[in-house]
């Protein structure tokens, strides 16, 4: 049976066997990423989401490497990957994945691989149209999540705003509100950090990151509280199948901020009330929010994560907050969180 | 002999249970009485722990004896306390005396747990790519 590390090994030859191909430099929490690519397309569809990291000039030492491209981009045809077993979160537990772990979602033509010993991922999508439009809003973050393994970082599935240098996460599954908060803070005056998906910096501590510059936001959502945005939502001809996206760098550049020291871990929920309130919850409460759905979509590895989001969930106070109808009582209520607990 | 399942991630904070089962998607926390339930093991006999904790806690008796075991059923039927045999592990020394008596309880959190199926299987092409039935 064909080991995971040949098939990682044998991909990456179709890479480093290309004559000519594209480098873009990152530099996220402090450490440097090389992009290469020798496809136009998906650099044109993946780049901007990360924009906002981009360093000019070659650096010194890399962090990580990314090689990505579709099918035609390469001297031969990628086989899909031959074990039986993965599950609907792209993992499969019956393959050892200690040296190379792999994202595979059967039902797609694209391949996530990481060898953690070269610190070298791979990103393969067959063709430009089989690239999921979800990935162009995050891009690389099961490599990313996978490079964390030896980091002493960590994604986050929340969003993240600042203000006077405090940040918090607001975390919590897909529909709770943490999209749509941190969206209507950013109007309201507070630094934007993400939405979905931040860098969880855990040396000394914790320090938040901006991942993607993207935001999506739901097309009814879009209708009733951010229709003033819909010139800027950069896949208008889509929006009956896909969320509004919006790149928020570009909309927000000087609210648009790399980093910021958090202060706490908030989780909404959507209530049936005027009024948004605060209250204060158990460090267990904060983990049982941030790790399942954070772990969901990162299934590898998880044992490492779930230390890592148990040490957030113990360091930083943890609130519960409800979210009433009333927008300008919303405000009022972080406003008085960062007033009364966190100043 | 009666042991916490090594496969899961269980963490105090403070004084309650979170335990996590990483390969599942199940979470649970476990609360008062139960905690110190955990605290005892290993143990041999689940009954000498529940009188154990009836003798610390004399008022609280018949609460204890009904809930207790209960709650101890609800681990073993969740995997969170193993019944292994042949093994080197030694009982541990008596329990902790609680101070005082709190309702023991098992909370489940399945929210994600339906979702890691796995994908059926599906036709695929000479390159082992799933074709599309629509295609």
């Amino acid at each position: 049976m064909l080991l995971l590390t040949d098939y990682f090994s044998r991909l990456l030859s179709l890479f480093t066997a290309l004559p000519a191909y594209h480098t873009d430099c990152l530099s996220l929490a402090g450490r440097s990423v090389r992009l290469n690519t020798p496809s136009d397309i998906l650099r044109g569809r993946l780049l901007p989401a990360l924009s906002h990291l981009l360093v000019e000039g070659e650096p010194e030492t890399t962090g990580l490497t990314i090689w990505y491209a579709v099918d035609a981009d390469l001297p031969d045809r990628v086989t899909a990957p031959p074990w039986p077993g993965f599950n609907a979160q792209g993992f499969n537990a019956a393959l050892d994945q200690e040296a190379v772990q792999l994202f595979f979602q059967p039902w797609q033509r694209q391949l996530f691989l990481y060898s953690r010993q070269q610190r070298t991922g791979i990103y393969w999508v067959q063709t430009a149209a089989d690239l999921p439009w979800w990935e162009a809003s995050f891009p690389f973050r099961a490599l990313f999540h996978f490079w964390t393994r030896d980091l002493p970082a960590q994604l986050v599935h929340a969003g993240a705003v600042a203000k006077a240098g405090k940040s918090v996460l607001i975390t919590g599954p897909s529909g709770s509100g943490k999209s749509t908060s941190c969206l209507t803070l950013l109007r309201s005056g507070y630094q934007y950090l993400g939405d979905d998906y931040v860098w969880v910096e855990l040396t000394g501590h914790p320090v938040v990151y901006t991942l993607y510059q993207t935001a999506k936001v739901e097309p009814d959502n879009l209708k009733e509280r951010f229709s003033d945005w819909m010139p800027y939502v950069v896949n208008k001809e889509l929006l009956g199948q896909q969320k509004a996206i919006f790149y928020i760098r570009e909309l927000w550049e000087r609210s648009f901020i790399p980093a910021a020291a958090l202060s706490a871990v908030l989780l909404p929920r959507v209530t049936y009330q005027e009024r948004s309130l605060f209250e204060r919850i158990r460090p267990a409460q904060a983990l049982l929010a941030m790790a399942p759905t954070t772990l969901h979509h990162l299934p590898h590895h998880r044992q490492a994560a779930y230390r890592k989001l148990t040490q957030i969930s113990t360091v930083l106070p943890g609130f519960r907050w409800s979210l009433g109808s009333d927008p300008q009582l919303f405000e009022q209520s972080i406003d008085q969180l960062y007033s009364d607990e966190l100043s | 002999m009666f042991v916490l399942n090594p496969r899961l991630a269980a963490d105090v904070f403070d004084g309650e249970y979170i335990i996590a089962n990483l390969d599942t998607g199940l979470y649970y926390s476990v609360q008062g009485l139960a905690v110190s339930l955990l605290n005892a093991l290993p143990f041999e006999d689940e009954v000498r722990v529940v009188r154990f904790f009836c003798e610390a806690l004399p008022q609280d008796t018949a609460a204890i004896e009904t809930e207790l075991p209960s709650v101890f059923r609800q681990l073993l039927d969740e995997h969170i306390i193993l019944n292994v045999e042949g093994t080197d592990i030694t009982a541990a020394d008596q329990p902790d005396i609680p101070v005082r008596y709190e309702i023991p309880r098992l909370n489940r959190y399945a929210d994600m747990q339906d979702l890691l199926l796995l994908d059926p299987i599906h036709d695929v092409d000479e390159e082992g790519w799933v074709v599309q039935k629509d295609s």
